[in-house]
């Protein structure tokens, strides 16, 4: 393995691919849909959270609330008034704070705090509403306090499970999942596929570069491309929502797994007009889960079928994580699947490479 | 195994298999320092298979060889240093410009940029250096293609039918372009299956016929070898006679017919390369 040989193939592969159109196109597309999702609905981008309070105590919770950036705080007179006033005034949500609130947190107790949700307002405002309660909770109240949440206009329970995952995260996700399996199934094989195509590959050969070189040279060009697309659909998109440390994790594990998909595919393919006709099939197979696994409780079957295919445990994870929810315990065992996946289509890729070349 | 401090490249027994098919069989030579050597054959023949044996780019199914001193299985990373290869197919990136083409080979070589505008001088492009190869003519691809493979300053330079394909007059450049290097003292070796090119190039050729080597000599020993000397002459009655300058009785003809005062013209034939590869494989090299 040689660096040099290794950055060169990735700088020029950078540059090149950037002047091809059809890879241009599937760079490309993701962001645009995102801008486009942007303009569709607008209000998602609203950071600005009202918060209705009842504090008959003048706790410093509240005061700590106040302090962080686009937060509005509007006080209510009692508990009855905090539902009305978040109806009224569109509020994603309210608290009622005992008036003994901060003494029986002094005195290491563990008092109960009622926080409305307004089920009125859109979901990622909601959730971050509670994340901001639980944090501000957890700093100024060890041990926490214990929150109850209540709801206020709560959906009936078929709505509930489909508000779970409200039509902004399942875009998320599918744009999430869709640069991964664009650039995997389509932009590392077509890299692989030109060097074949027009016998560049030949003059790679014939250098110092081995084919291990030129493949690792693809695969970590399509993993900066990959992690661009990325970077920018999710900063686009608020995607650092939720549980982001294992969002972060399952997207970085979810474009190791695509690149010796694609490497494995620009092995099979022989010329591009092949991987432009069969291309996109294994792009549907990855993209399927993040279309039918997410907001809908899937049959027993459908679910099975969906287990056989790697992205499925990414798009869990996903779900999960964007939703605030997705402890390591919860998502341990997808992204361990993930993990082992990734090491098996390595090791394929490895292996099928080493076979054409001989 | 010792090679000889003069010898460039040596061939022992290279074998190579395609799915059950030999394409190259067992073939042996040696090409000396400075020497341009030319294999010869029709299509088919195993002289891509073969320059891709000795490029490293293809394991030998049996066999050795040793290019530039190294190697060509063993020491594949010695070697790449040592060698440039014009291929067959204008393998440029044709969305990149001729410098970008250069100077990521270049970077491959760890070869100092500046190299890159001594080349694109050498072979005439510097002025349309910056333009995409997209819009290059074949011939310009072509120079192009050389110089790439003279940008590391390679000992031994591999052409593969660095003709093929191209007009008359932009070939005849490329051959004075392959002639220039010869006389600067780069071993070349070339396979072609244009007759009159390897003659006017080579030192040495080599025919190959369905992977063997059939013959391996200098041109003129070839053609003295298995050729005919022969006079083409046309009689003043109009009449046109091949007399053979080896042949005793057309000789002593000859002389009749100068005496008689019967010859209108006479013009000496001597046998082409192709005449000798037809004679040695009983088929020509276009087929």
């Amino acid at each position: 393995m040689n660096t040099r040989v290794i950055l060169a193939i990735m700088r020029k592969d950078i540059m090149d691919a950037i002047k091809n159109q059809f890879i241009l196109g599937f760079l490309v597309m993701p962001i645009l849909v995102s801008l486009i999702f942007k303009v569709v609905f607008p209000n998602l981008n609203t950071d600005s959270l009202t918060i209705v309070v009842y504090n008959p105590g003048e706790s410093r919770l509240v005061t700590a609330l106040q302090e962080l950036p686009d937060i509005q705080i509007l006080a209510a007179d009692s508990d009855t008034q905090v539902v009305e006033s978040t109806r009224e005034n569109q509020a994603v949500g309210g608290l009622v704070i005992p008036a003994a609130f901060d003494s029986s947190v002094d005195a290491g107790e563990q008092p109960e705090l009622t926080a409305y949700l307004n089920y009125g307002q859109d979901e990622i405002k909601r959730r971050t509403f509670q994340r901001l309660v639980q944090q501000q909770v957890v700093t100024l109240t060890p041990p926490p306090a214990n929150i109850v949440w209540a709801a206020i206009d709560a959906p009936s329970a078929a709505e509930a499970q489909a508000s779970n995952y409200l039509a902004e995260n399942f875009i998320l996700v599918v744009m999430l999942v869709f640069p991964m399996a664009t650039v995997g199934a389509m932009m590392i094989p077509l890299l692989l596929i030109e060097e074949k195509e027009k016998r560049t590959l030949s003059f790679l050969l014939a250098s110092p570069a081995s084919i291990t070189d030129v493949v690792i040279g693809k695969a970590l060009t399509g993993l900066m491309y990959s992690l661009t697309i990325t970077g920018v659909v999710v900063a686009l998109n608020q995607g650092w929502q939720g549980n982001w440390p294992i969002t972060f994790l399952a997207l970085i594990l979810g474009l190791l797994f695509t690149v010796p998909v694609g490497l494995l595919i620009g092995a099979f393919f022989r010329n591009a007009m092949q991987l432009n006709t069969w291309g996109t099939v294994p792009i549907m197979l990855l993209l399927l889960p993040s279309w039918i696994a997410t907001g809908q409780v899937l049959s027993p079957l459908l679910e099975a079928i969906m287990r056989l295919i790697p992205t499925y445990y990414l798009v869990d994870t996903l779900n999960l994580s964007l939703a605030g929810e997705g402890s390591l315990a919860q998502v341990g065992g997808n992204l361990a699947i993930l993990s082992g996946c990734t090491v098996v289509a390595f090791a394929a890729a490895i292996w099928v490479l080493r076979w054409a070349r001989e | 195994m010792t090679i000889k401090e003069n010898t460039a490249i040596v061939a022992e027994n290279l074998t190579r298999d395609f799915n059950g098919l030999r394409a190259v069989d067992g073939i042996s030579f040696t090409v000396e320092k400075g020497e341009v050597f030319g294999l010869l054959g029709p299509n088919g023949a195993g002289k891509t298979t073969t320059i891709r044996m000795l490029t490293g780019q293809l394991l030998p199914t049996q066999g050795r060889a040793w290019v530039a001193g190294y190697d060509v299985q063993s020491e594949r990373k010695l070697l790449q240093p040592e060698i440039g290869v014009v291929f067959e197919h204008q393998n440029l990136y044709e969305r990149m410009s001729g410098r970008e083409n250069l100077a990521f080979a270049a970077r491959l070589y760890a070869v100092d940029g500046n190299r890159v505008n001594e080349v694109l001088k050498q072979v005439g492009l510097h002025g349309c250096a910056n333009d995409s190869v997209k819009k290059y003519s074949n011939g310009m691809k072509q120079r192009l293609l050389i110089a790439r493979a003279l940008l590391h300053q390679p000992k031994i330079l591999f052409l593969d039918e660095p003709t093929s394909g191209l007009d008359p007059d932009i070939a005849r450049e490329i051959r004075r372009l392959i002639a220039e290097m010869a006389s600067q003292g780069l071993t070349v070796f070339l396979t072609t299956h244009y007759m009159e090119e390897a003659d006017q190039l080579s030192q040495r050729v080599a025919f190959l016929n369905h992977g063997r080597i059939v013959a391996l000599d200098t041109p003129e020993r070839l053609k003295v070898a298995h050729g005919q000397r022969t006079l083409k002459v046309k009689l003043v009655d109009g009449q046109l006679l091949t007399l053979s300058l080896d042949d005793p009785d057309d000789g002593r003809y000859l002389g009749e017919l100068v005496t008689a005062g019967q010859i209108l013209t006479l013009h000496s034939e001597e046998a082409t390369l192709e005449d000798v590869f037809i004679k040695l494989t009983g088929r020509g090299i276009a087929e």
